[in-house]
Protein backbone atom coordinates (compact mmCIF):
# COMPACT_ATOMS: atom_id res chain seq x y z
CA UNK A 1 0.00 0.00 0.00
CA UNK A 2 1.32 3.59 -0.99
CA UNK A 3 -0.37 5.97 1.40
CA UNK A 4 0.27 10.16 0.25
CA UNK A 5 -1.10 11.80 3.23
CA UNK A 6 -1.68 15.60 2.98
CA UNK A 7 1.99 15.95 1.16
CA UNK A 8 3.03 19.39 0.12
CA UNK A 9 6.39 19.66 -1.77
CA UNK A 10 8.10 21.96 -3.86
CA UNK A 11 11.96 21.92 -5.48
CA UNK A 12 12.94 24.83 -3.89
CA UNK A 13 11.28 26.29 -1.26
CA UNK A 14 12.24 30.12 -2.05
CA UNK A 15 10.70 30.37 -5.53
CA UNK A 16 7.27 30.97 -4.81
CA UNK A 17 6.50 30.46 -8.46
CA UNK A 18 7.40 27.32 -9.38
CA UNK A 19 5.90 23.92 -9.35
CA UNK A 20 4.38 23.08 -5.97
CA UNK A 21 2.72 19.80 -4.79
CA UNK A 22 -0.01 21.19 -1.70
CA UNK A 23 -1.54 19.19 0.20
CA UNK A 24 -2.34 15.90 -1.88
CA UNK A 25 -3.76 12.74 -0.52
CA UNK A 26 -4.62 9.10 -2.01
CA UNK A 27 -3.45 6.03 -1.67
CA UNK A 28 -2.77 3.02 -4.06
CA UNK A 29 -3.36 -0.78 -3.42
CA UNK A 30 -0.44 -3.30 -4.16
CA UNK A 31 -1.50 -5.91 -7.06
CA UNK A 32 -2.99 -3.50 -9.66
CA UNK A 33 -1.50 -1.83 -12.79
CA UNK A 34 -1.49 2.18 -11.36
CA UNK A 35 -1.83 4.58 -14.48
CA UNK A 36 -0.01 7.72 -13.68
CA UNK A 37 -0.67 10.42 -16.89
CA UNK A 38 -0.71 13.86 -17.04
CA UNK A 39 0.75 16.58 -19.58
CA UNK A 40 4.32 17.78 -19.45
CA UNK A 41 5.25 19.48 -16.06
CA UNK A 42 1.99 17.88 -14.12
CA UNK A 43 4.12 16.48 -11.55
CA UNK A 44 4.18 12.77 -12.70
CA UNK A 45 7.97 11.85 -12.07
CA UNK A 46 7.83 13.77 -9.09
CA UNK A 47 5.42 11.72 -7.54
CA UNK A 48 7.65 8.72 -8.86
CA UNK A 49 10.71 10.01 -6.66
CA UNK A 50 8.47 10.75 -3.60
CA UNK A 51 6.93 7.23 -3.75
CA UNK A 52 10.66 5.72 -3.97
CA UNK A 53 11.70 8.08 -1.40
CA UNK A 54 14.34 10.15 -3.51
CA UNK A 55 12.33 13.36 -2.68
CA UNK A 56 10.85 13.79 0.80
CA UNK A 57 7.65 16.05 1.70
CA UNK A 58 7.77 19.48 2.78
CA UNK A 59 5.01 18.51 4.88
CA UNK A 60 2.49 15.98 5.32
CA UNK A 61 3.39 12.25 5.17
CA UNK A 62 4.03 9.28 2.19
CA UNK A 63 4.05 5.88 3.92
CA UNK A 64 5.12 2.60 1.35
CA UNK A 65 4.74 -0.90 2.99
CA UNK A 66 4.11 1.04 6.18
CA UNK A 67 7.28 2.84 6.26
CA UNK A 68 7.34 6.46 6.88
CA UNK A 69 9.55 7.25 3.09
CA UNK A 70 11.14 10.29 5.11
CA UNK A 71 11.78 8.12 8.25
CA UNK A 72 13.17 5.04 6.49
CA UNK A 73 15.34 5.86 3.07
CA UNK A 74 17.18 2.40 2.74
CA UNK A 75 14.52 0.60 3.80
CA UNK A 76 12.31 2.09 0.79
CA UNK A 77 14.99 1.83 -1.67
CA UNK A 78 14.54 -1.62 -1.51
CA UNK A 79 10.89 -1.70 -1.32
CA UNK A 80 10.26 0.41 -4.31
CA UNK A 81 12.34 0.05 -7.97
CA UNK A 82 12.34 2.37 -10.39
CA UNK A 83 12.88 2.42 -13.41
CA UNK A 84 13.67 5.42 -15.76
CA UNK A 85 12.47 7.37 -18.71
CA UNK A 86 15.81 6.41 -20.45
CA UNK A 87 17.06 3.26 -19.80
CA UNK A 88 20.88 4.23 -20.43
CA UNK A 89 20.84 6.37 -17.33
CA UNK A 90 20.43 3.40 -15.03
CA UNK A 91 22.50 0.67 -16.73
CA UNK A 92 25.72 0.18 -14.74
CA UNK A 93 26.94 -2.89 -15.49
CA UNK A 94 29.27 -3.89 -18.61
CA UNK A 95 27.65 -6.77 -19.49
CA UNK A 96 23.75 -8.37 -18.67
CA UNK A 97 25.10 -10.41 -15.97
CA UNK A 98 27.00 -7.69 -14.60
CA UNK A 99 24.09 -5.59 -14.41
CA UNK A 100 22.31 -7.61 -12.72
CA UNK A 101 24.83 -8.60 -10.10
CA UNK A 102 25.16 -5.10 -9.17
CA UNK A 103 21.90 -5.09 -7.75
CA UNK A 104 22.38 -7.76 -5.90
CA UNK A 105 25.88 -7.28 -4.09
CA UNK A 106 23.55 -3.60 -2.90
CA UNK A 107 21.47 -6.48 -1.31
CA UNK A 108 24.98 -8.24 0.25
CA UNK A 109 23.83 -11.45 -1.33
CA UNK A 110 26.19 -14.20 -1.28
CA UNK A 111 28.50 -14.63 -3.75
CA UNK A 112 27.21 -18.25 -4.02
CA UNK A 113 23.86 -17.56 -4.56
CA UNK A 114 24.71 -15.52 -7.28
CA UNK A 115 24.50 -16.82 -10.82
CA UNK A 116 21.25 -19.26 -9.76
CA UNK A 117 19.62 -15.55 -9.16
CA UNK A 118 21.05 -14.37 -12.07
CA UNK A 119 20.29 -16.93 -14.20
CA UNK A 120 16.55 -17.25 -12.85
CA UNK A 121 15.48 -13.92 -13.24
CA UNK A 122 17.17 -13.38 -16.88
CA UNK A 123 14.57 -16.20 -17.89
CA UNK A 124 11.66 -14.90 -16.49
CA UNK A 125 12.45 -11.66 -18.16
CA UNK A 126 13.30 -13.68 -21.54
CA UNK A 127 16.77 -12.30 -21.43
CA UNK A 128 19.00 -15.57 -20.78
CA UNK A 129 20.59 -15.55 -24.03
CA UNK A 130 21.86 -12.11 -23.50
CA UNK A 131 24.14 -12.78 -20.03
CA UNK A 132 27.36 -12.59 -21.55
CA UNK A 133 26.30 -9.76 -23.61
CA UNK A 134 27.85 -6.01 -23.50
CA UNK A 135 25.18 -3.50 -22.60
CA UNK A 136 26.01 -1.09 -25.39
CA UNK A 137 25.09 -4.03 -27.67
CA UNK A 138 20.98 -4.24 -26.93
CA UNK A 139 18.57 -2.73 -28.48
CA UNK A 140 16.16 -0.34 -26.74
CA UNK A 141 13.53 -2.51 -25.78
CA UNK A 142 15.95 -5.53 -24.32
CA UNK A 143 17.51 -2.59 -22.84
CA UNK A 144 14.56 -1.77 -20.61
CA UNK A 145 14.47 -6.06 -20.36
CA UNK A 146 17.50 -5.65 -18.29
CA UNK A 147 16.90 -2.62 -16.36
CA UNK A 148 13.80 -4.32 -15.09
CA UNK A 149 15.45 -7.61 -14.39
CA UNK A 150 17.97 -5.35 -12.19
CA UNK A 151 15.32 -4.29 -10.40
CA UNK A 152 13.48 -7.12 -9.49
CA UNK A 153 16.29 -9.48 -8.95
CA UNK A 154 16.42 -6.74 -5.35
CA UNK A 155 12.51 -8.16 -5.12
CA UNK A 156 11.00 -4.86 -4.62
CA UNK A 157 7.00 -4.87 -3.79
CA UNK A 158 6.34 -1.95 -5.85
CA UNK A 159 7.99 -1.50 -9.47
CA UNK A 160 7.45 2.26 -10.90
CA UNK A 161 7.99 2.98 -14.40
CA UNK A 162 8.42 6.41 -15.78
CA UNK A 163 6.97 6.52 -19.52
CA UNK A 164 8.46 3.10 -20.35
CA UNK A 165 6.55 2.92 -23.31
CA UNK A 166 7.37 6.48 -25.22
CA UNK A 167 10.88 4.97 -26.42
CA UNK A 168 9.78 1.35 -27.26
CA UNK A 169 8.79 0.43 -30.64
CA UNK A 170 5.69 -0.26 -31.37
CA UNK A 171 6.49 -4.04 -31.85
CA UNK A 172 8.05 -4.23 -28.09
CA UNK A 173 5.20 -2.03 -26.52
CA UNK A 174 2.90 -4.81 -27.04
CA UNK A 175 5.45 -7.22 -25.17
CA UNK A 176 5.67 -4.52 -22.53
CA UNK A 177 2.16 -5.15 -21.91
CA UNK A 178 2.12 -8.39 -21.93
CA UNK A 179 5.30 -8.97 -19.83
CA UNK A 180 3.58 -6.49 -16.87
CA UNK A 181 0.25 -8.85 -17.01
CA UNK A 182 2.44 -11.74 -16.45
CA UNK A 183 4.44 -9.62 -13.59
CA UNK A 184 1.02 -8.34 -11.67
CA UNK A 185 -0.06 -12.28 -11.76
CA UNK A 186 3.41 -14.23 -10.99
CA UNK A 187 4.54 -11.43 -8.10
CA UNK A 188 3.51 -10.08 -5.42
CA UNK A 189 4.20 -6.27 -6.88
CA UNK A 190 2.29 -2.93 -6.85
CA UNK A 191 2.61 -1.80 -10.34
CA UNK A 192 2.69 1.73 -11.40
CA UNK A 193 3.33 3.05 -14.90
CA UNK A 194 3.49 7.28 -16.02
CA UNK A 195 2.27 7.46 -19.83
CA UNK A 196 2.17 9.99 -22.07
CA UNK A 197 0.79 8.01 -24.93
CA UNK A 198 -2.79 7.36 -24.79
CA UNK A 199 -3.23 3.95 -26.03
CA UNK A 200 -1.56 2.91 -22.92
CA UNK A 201 -4.46 3.89 -20.84
CA UNK A 202 -6.62 1.07 -21.10
CA UNK A 203 -3.89 -1.33 -19.69
CA UNK A 204 -4.22 0.40 -16.60
CA UNK A 205 -6.54 -0.67 -13.42
CA UNK A 206 -6.61 2.31 -12.14
CA UNK A 207 -5.89 5.94 -13.37
CA UNK A 208 -4.95 9.25 -11.72
CA UNK A 209 -4.81 12.12 -13.48
CA UNK A 210 -2.27 14.80 -12.64
CA UNK A 211 -2.27 18.74 -13.02
CA UNK A 212 0.01 21.36 -12.29
CA UNK A 213 1.03 18.87 -8.88
CA UNK A 214 -2.55 18.71 -8.43
CA UNK A 215 -4.64 14.93 -8.50
CA UNK A 216 -7.52 15.99 -10.47
CA UNK A 217 -9.11 12.62 -11.43
CA UNK A 218 -8.95 9.37 -9.58
CA UNK A 219 -10.75 6.26 -11.21
CA UNK A 220 -10.87 3.10 -14.08
CA UNK A 221 -10.36 3.65 -17.65
CA UNK A 222 -14.27 3.15 -17.68
CA UNK A 223 -15.00 5.97 -15.61
CA UNK A 224 -11.77 8.28 -17.63
CA UNK A 225 -13.77 7.39 -20.88
CA UNK A 226 -17.01 9.48 -19.27
CA UNK A 227 -15.67 11.57 -17.07
CA UNK A 228 -16.10 15.22 -18.02
CA UNK A 229 -13.13 16.40 -18.26
CA UNK A 230 -11.81 20.55 -18.63
CA UNK A 231 -10.53 20.77 -22.51
CA UNK A 232 -6.78 19.81 -22.65
CA UNK A 233 -6.35 18.25 -19.46
CA UNK A 234 -6.43 15.26 -21.21
CA UNK A 235 -6.25 13.11 -24.56
CA UNK A 236 -8.39 10.80 -24.66
CA UNK A 237 -7.30 7.57 -27.17
CA UNK A 238 -8.88 7.84 -30.56
CA UNK A 239 -9.95 4.29 -30.14
CA UNK A 240 -11.96 5.51 -27.28
CA UNK A 241 -13.59 8.78 -29.35
CA UNK A 242 -14.22 6.44 -32.21
CA UNK A 243 -16.19 4.23 -30.16
CA UNK A 244 -18.11 7.21 -28.63
CA UNK A 245 -18.89 8.38 -32.09
CA UNK A 246 -20.32 5.37 -33.33
CA UNK A 247 -22.14 4.40 -30.35
CA UNK A 248 -23.58 7.82 -31.17
CA UNK A 249 -24.44 7.02 -34.34
CA UNK A 250 -26.12 3.26 -33.38
CA UNK A 251 -28.30 5.10 -30.66
CA UNK B 1 16.60 26.60 -51.05
CA UNK B 2 17.61 22.73 -51.28
CA UNK B 3 15.51 20.15 -53.14
CA UNK B 4 16.19 17.11 -52.13
CA UNK B 5 18.56 14.89 -50.67
CA UNK B 6 19.45 11.72 -52.24
CA UNK B 7 20.65 8.42 -50.94
CA UNK B 8 22.32 6.25 -53.46
CA UNK B 9 23.19 2.41 -52.42
CA UNK B 10 24.33 3.69 -49.59
CA UNK B 11 25.34 0.78 -46.70
CA UNK B 12 25.43 1.63 -43.14
CA UNK B 13 27.28 -0.86 -40.75
CA UNK B 14 29.42 -0.85 -37.21
CA UNK B 15 31.94 -2.57 -37.03
CA UNK B 16 32.57 -3.99 -40.17
CA UNK B 17 28.76 -5.59 -39.61
CA UNK B 18 25.96 -4.41 -41.90
CA UNK B 19 23.28 -2.57 -40.28
CA UNK B 20 21.32 -1.85 -43.11
CA UNK B 21 21.40 -0.86 -47.02
CA UNK B 22 21.71 -0.73 -49.77
CA UNK B 23 18.99 2.45 -49.44
CA UNK B 24 18.08 4.29 -52.46
CA UNK B 25 15.73 7.12 -52.09
CA UNK B 26 15.14 10.70 -52.24
CA UNK B 27 14.10 12.92 -49.52
CA UNK B 28 12.45 15.91 -50.38
CA UNK B 29 11.55 19.33 -49.48
CA UNK B 30 7.77 20.37 -49.42
CA UNK B 31 6.33 17.28 -47.02
CA UNK B 32 8.37 15.94 -44.20
CA UNK B 33 10.03 12.42 -44.76
CA UNK B 34 9.41 9.59 -42.07
CA UNK B 35 11.95 6.67 -41.35
CA UNK B 36 10.48 3.72 -39.17
CA UNK B 37 11.85 0.47 -37.85
CA UNK B 38 12.57 -1.76 -34.83
CA UNK B 39 14.86 -1.18 -32.46
CA UNK B 40 18.15 -1.90 -33.74
CA UNK B 41 16.98 -1.46 -37.56
CA UNK B 42 19.81 1.30 -37.76
CA UNK B 43 17.56 4.68 -37.74
CA UNK B 44 19.39 6.56 -35.80
CA UNK B 45 22.78 4.99 -37.71
CA UNK B 46 21.21 6.53 -40.95
CA UNK B 47 20.25 10.05 -39.53
CA UNK B 48 24.09 9.83 -37.80
CA UNK B 49 25.73 8.94 -41.19
CA UNK B 50 23.73 11.75 -43.10
CA UNK B 51 25.55 14.52 -40.25
CA UNK B 52 28.62 12.63 -41.03
CA UNK B 53 29.13 11.48 -37.38
CA UNK B 54 29.18 8.03 -38.14
CA UNK B 55 31.61 7.03 -40.84
CA UNK B 56 31.20 3.37 -41.64
CA UNK B 57 29.20 3.82 -44.85
CA UNK B 58 29.50 3.16 -48.49
CA UNK B 59 27.25 4.43 -50.97
CA UNK B 60 26.65 8.20 -51.62
CA UNK B 61 24.88 11.14 -50.23
CA UNK B 62 23.94 14.27 -52.27
CA UNK B 63 22.14 17.82 -51.88
CA UNK B 64 20.52 18.98 -54.80
CA UNK B 65 23.13 16.60 -57.03
CA UNK B 66 26.51 17.91 -55.51
CA UNK B 67 28.10 15.68 -52.56
CA UNK B 68 26.69 16.59 -49.70
CA UNK B 69 28.99 18.34 -46.72
CA UNK B 70 26.75 17.85 -43.65
CA UNK B 71 29.34 20.87 -42.25
CA UNK B 72 27.18 23.48 -41.49
CA UNK B 73 24.09 22.31 -43.26
CA UNK B 74 22.39 19.98 -40.72
CA UNK B 75 20.70 20.33 -37.30
CA UNK B 76 20.28 16.94 -35.61
CA UNK B 77 17.97 16.83 -32.34
CA UNK B 78 19.13 13.86 -30.79
CA UNK B 79 16.76 10.81 -29.25
CA UNK B 80 17.87 11.92 -25.56
CA UNK B 81 18.36 15.15 -25.21
CA UNK B 82 19.63 15.11 -21.32
CA UNK B 83 22.82 13.23 -22.64
CA UNK B 84 23.69 16.62 -24.05
CA UNK B 85 22.68 19.62 -22.26
CA UNK B 86 26.14 21.29 -21.39
CA UNK B 87 25.02 24.82 -20.85
CA UNK B 88 24.41 26.14 -17.55
CA UNK B 89 20.90 27.49 -18.37
CA UNK B 90 18.11 26.94 -20.58
CA UNK B 91 18.90 29.88 -22.58
CA UNK B 92 22.24 29.38 -23.13
CA UNK B 93 21.61 25.91 -23.93
CA UNK B 94 18.73 27.08 -27.03
CA UNK B 95 21.27 30.03 -28.16
CA UNK B 96 24.36 27.91 -28.29
CA UNK B 97 24.67 27.17 -31.99
CA UNK B 98 23.47 30.99 -32.45
CA UNK B 99 26.17 32.90 -30.34
CA UNK B 100 28.61 30.00 -31.96
CA UNK B 101 27.82 31.50 -35.54
CA UNK B 102 28.65 35.13 -33.48
CA UNK B 103 26.23 37.74 -34.45
CA UNK B 104 24.89 40.02 -31.72
CA UNK B 105 23.73 38.34 -28.14
CA UNK B 106 20.25 40.33 -27.75
CA UNK B 107 18.97 39.42 -31.27
CA UNK B 108 20.47 35.40 -30.80
CA UNK B 109 17.97 35.63 -27.35
CA UNK B 110 15.27 37.42 -28.82
CA UNK B 111 14.97 34.43 -31.24
CA UNK B 112 15.89 31.92 -28.92
CA UNK B 113 12.90 33.16 -26.66
CA UNK B 114 10.63 33.14 -29.25
CA UNK B 115 11.26 29.28 -30.55
CA UNK B 116 11.41 28.38 -27.08
CA UNK B 117 7.14 30.37 -26.84
CA UNK B 118 6.50 28.17 -29.80
CA UNK B 119 7.62 24.99 -28.28
CA UNK B 120 5.28 25.65 -25.45
CA UNK B 121 7.39 26.95 -22.66
CA UNK B 122 7.13 30.01 -20.88
CA UNK B 123 10.50 31.88 -21.94
CA UNK B 124 10.32 34.71 -18.88
CA UNK B 125 10.32 31.59 -16.81
CA UNK B 126 12.30 29.04 -17.85
CA UNK B 127 15.53 30.89 -19.27
CA UNK B 128 17.53 30.95 -16.67
CA UNK B 129 16.75 27.51 -15.12
CA UNK B 130 19.08 24.36 -15.31
CA UNK B 131 18.24 22.30 -17.81
CA UNK B 132 18.53 19.67 -15.72
CA UNK B 133 16.18 20.90 -13.83
CA UNK B 134 13.11 20.27 -16.25
CA UNK B 135 10.50 17.50 -16.77
CA UNK B 136 11.30 14.72 -19.00
CA UNK B 137 8.59 17.15 -21.78
CA UNK B 138 10.50 20.14 -20.70
CA UNK B 139 13.59 18.85 -22.02
CA UNK B 140 12.20 17.43 -25.20
CA UNK B 141 11.03 21.08 -25.93
CA UNK B 142 14.64 22.80 -24.73
CA UNK B 143 16.42 20.27 -27.35
CA UNK B 144 13.75 21.36 -30.08
CA UNK B 145 14.20 24.91 -29.74
CA UNK B 146 18.09 24.42 -29.82
CA UNK B 147 17.49 22.92 -33.38
CA UNK B 148 15.06 24.99 -34.85
CA UNK B 149 16.93 28.63 -33.45
CA UNK B 150 19.48 28.00 -36.86
CA UNK B 151 17.80 26.47 -39.50
CA UNK B 152 20.05 25.12 -41.88
CA UNK B 153 18.87 23.14 -45.12
CA UNK B 154 18.65 19.83 -43.54
CA UNK B 155 17.04 18.96 -40.06
CA UNK B 156 17.01 15.64 -38.93
CA UNK B 157 15.01 14.83 -35.59
CA UNK B 158 15.14 11.35 -33.84
CA UNK B 159 12.03 10.58 -31.89
CA UNK B 160 11.15 14.04 -31.26
CA UNK B 161 7.78 13.11 -30.22
CA UNK B 162 8.72 10.96 -26.84
CA UNK B 163 7.68 12.06 -24.11
CA UNK B 164 6.13 15.17 -25.63
CA UNK B 165 2.65 15.59 -24.40
CA UNK B 166 -0.75 15.92 -26.52
CA UNK B 167 -0.38 19.92 -26.70
CA UNK B 168 3.51 19.59 -27.56
CA UNK B 169 3.09 16.57 -30.46
CA UNK B 170 0.27 19.18 -32.21
CA UNK B 171 2.24 22.00 -31.88
CA UNK B 172 5.59 19.75 -33.21
CA UNK B 173 3.29 19.32 -36.32
CA UNK B 174 2.29 22.31 -37.15
CA UNK B 175 5.73 23.55 -36.78
CA UNK B 176 7.42 20.80 -38.81
CA UNK B 177 4.91 21.45 -41.49
CA UNK B 178 6.06 24.67 -42.10
CA UNK B 179 9.43 24.01 -41.66
CA UNK B 180 9.72 21.57 -44.40
CA UNK B 181 7.88 23.96 -47.01
CA UNK B 182 11.72 25.55 -47.47
CA UNK B 183 14.00 22.52 -45.72
CA UNK B 184 14.40 18.82 -45.83
CA UNK B 185 13.25 17.38 -42.55
CA UNK B 186 13.94 14.10 -41.93
CA UNK B 187 12.15 12.51 -38.99
CA UNK B 188 12.79 9.08 -37.08
CA UNK B 189 9.63 8.32 -35.11
CA UNK B 190 7.71 5.02 -33.71
CA UNK B 191 4.70 6.69 -33.62
CA UNK B 192 4.12 7.92 -37.18
CA UNK B 193 0.30 8.50 -36.99
CA UNK B 194 -0.16 12.29 -35.76
CA UNK B 195 2.52 12.81 -38.78
CA UNK B 196 1.30 11.17 -41.61
CA UNK B 197 -0.79 13.91 -43.01
CA UNK B 198 2.12 15.74 -43.24
CA UNK B 199 4.43 13.26 -44.70
CA UNK B 200 4.98 12.64 -48.20
CA UNK B 201 6.76 8.90 -47.51
CA UNK B 202 7.94 6.38 -45.25
CA UNK B 203 11.44 4.68 -45.52
CA UNK B 204 10.67 1.39 -43.29
CA UNK B 205 14.13 -0.37 -41.99
CA UNK B 206 13.91 -4.05 -41.88
CA UNK B 207 16.04 -7.18 -41.59
CA UNK B 208 18.62 -4.92 -42.70
CA UNK B 209 16.97 -3.48 -46.16
CA UNK B 210 15.13 -0.25 -46.64
CA UNK B 211 11.80 0.10 -48.25
CA UNK B 212 10.53 3.74 -49.65
CA UNK B 213 6.42 3.46 -49.34
CA UNK B 214 4.40 6.05 -50.31
CA UNK B 215 1.83 6.78 -47.71
CA UNK B 216 -1.14 5.40 -48.79
CA UNK B 217 0.77 2.05 -49.92
CA UNK B 218 2.35 2.21 -46.26
CA UNK B 219 -1.15 2.36 -44.56
CA UNK B 220 -2.71 0.48 -47.30
CA UNK B 221 0.11 -2.80 -46.21
CA UNK B 222 -0.53 -2.00 -42.55
CA UNK B 223 -4.76 -2.46 -42.29
CA UNK B 224 -4.43 -5.19 -44.77
CA UNK B 225 -1.35 -7.44 -42.82
CA UNK B 226 -0.81 -6.93 -39.23
CA UNK B 227 2.34 -8.51 -39.68
CA UNK B 228 3.84 -5.41 -42.30
CA UNK B 229 3.82 -2.55 -38.98
CA UNK B 230 1.50 -2.10 -36.24
CA UNK B 231 -0.97 1.20 -36.66
CA UNK B 232 -3.43 0.90 -34.10
CA UNK B 233 -5.81 -1.96 -34.07
CA UNK B 234 -9.20 0.04 -34.21
CA UNK B 235 -8.17 1.90 -37.11
CA UNK B 236 -7.13 -1.31 -38.98
CA UNK B 237 -10.05 -3.06 -38.35
CA UNK B 238 -12.19 -0.30 -39.32
CA UNK B 239 -10.51 0.36 -42.60
CA UNK B 240 -10.23 -3.49 -43.51
CA UNK B 241 -13.16 -3.77 -45.57
CA UNK B 242 -12.18 -0.53 -47.71
CA UNK B 243 -8.37 -1.75 -48.63
CA UNK B 244 -8.83 -1.09 -52.20
CA UNK B 245 -9.29 2.63 -51.83
CA UNK B 246 -6.66 5.19 -53.00
CA UNK B 247 -6.71 7.50 -50.43
CA UNK B 248 -7.08 6.80 -46.57
CA UNK B 249 -8.58 8.98 -44.20
CA UNK B 250 -6.46 10.18 -41.10
CA UNK B 251 -6.00 7.90 -38.26
CA UNK B 252 -7.74 9.74 -36.04
CA UNK B 253 -11.41 8.99 -34.80
CA UNK B 254 -13.77 11.95 -36.40
CA UNK B 255 -12.04 11.38 -39.95
CA UNK B 256 -12.45 7.54 -39.77
CA UNK B 257 -15.57 8.12 -38.45
CA UNK B 258 -16.65 10.80 -41.50
CA UNK B 259 -15.21 8.31 -44.12
CA UNK B 260 -17.47 5.28 -42.61
CA UNK B 261 -20.30 7.61 -42.89
CA UNK B 262 -19.86 8.62 -46.86
CA UNK B 263 -19.34 5.01 -47.73
CA UNK B 264 -22.66 4.28 -46.15
CA UNK B 265 -24.43 6.84 -48.23
N1 LIG C 1 15.21 18.73 -10.19
C1 LIG C 1 14.31 19.71 -10.34
N2 LIG C 1 14.52 20.94 -9.79
C2 LIG C 1 13.62 21.92 -9.92
N3 LIG C 1 12.45 21.80 -10.59
C3 LIG C 1 12.17 20.62 -11.16
C4 LIG C 1 13.08 19.50 -11.06
N4 LIG C 1 12.54 18.46 -11.71
C5 LIG C 1 11.35 18.88 -12.20
N5 LIG C 1 11.11 20.17 -11.87
C6 LIG C 1 9.91 20.96 -12.19
O1 LIG C 1 8.77 20.38 -11.56
C7 LIG C 1 7.65 20.33 -12.43
C8 LIG C 1 7.12 18.91 -12.48
O2 LIG C 1 8.09 18.08 -13.07
P1 LIG C 1 7.89 16.52 -13.31
O3 LIG C 1 9.19 16.02 -13.82
O4 LIG C 1 7.33 15.92 -12.11
O5 LIG C 1 6.79 16.53 -14.46
P2 LIG C 1 6.21 15.33 -15.34
O6 LIG C 1 4.75 15.29 -15.11
O7 LIG C 1 6.98 14.10 -15.10
O8 LIG C 1 6.44 15.89 -16.82
P3 LIG C 1 6.92 15.16 -18.18
O9 LIG C 1 5.72 14.57 -18.81
O10 LIG C 1 7.39 16.31 -19.02
O11 LIG C 1 8.00 14.18 -17.85
C9 LIG C 1 8.13 20.88 -13.76
O12 LIG C 1 7.64 22.17 -13.94
C10 LIG C 1 9.64 20.89 -13.68
O13 LIG C 1 10.16 22.02 -14.34
MG1 LIG D 1 8.38 12.90 -16.31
Amino acid sequence: MILFDRVSFRYKSNEETSFAIREVSFSCRQNLIHGFIGGNGSGKSTYARLIAGLLHPEAGKIEVCGLDTSAEDAQIHRKVGIIFQNPDNQIVGTTVEEDIAFGLENLAIPTNDMPEKIQQIAEEMGIENLLKKPVHHLSGGQKQLLCIASVLVMQPEWLIFDEPTSHLDPWSRRNFWKMLEILKQQRQVGIIVISQVSDDFENFDSIRLFADGDLVFTGSPEELKVANMADGLIHLPEKWQFEKLREAENA
Amino acid sequence: MPEDLHLEKLELFYQRQKVCGPINCRFSRGKINLVVGRAGSGKSTLLKAIAGFHNEVKGSISLDSQVFQADGNIALAFQNPENLFFNPTVGEEVCFALNQKGQSRDSNEEIGKKWLERWGLDAQKYWHKHPLELSGGEKRKVALSACTVLLPPVIMLDEPLAGLDYAGQLKLVEILEEIACDHIVLLVTHDPELLLPISSGILFLQNEEADYYEINQFIRNAVSSSDFYPLPKWYCQALRPFDGIREFPMINAASVHEFLQKKVE
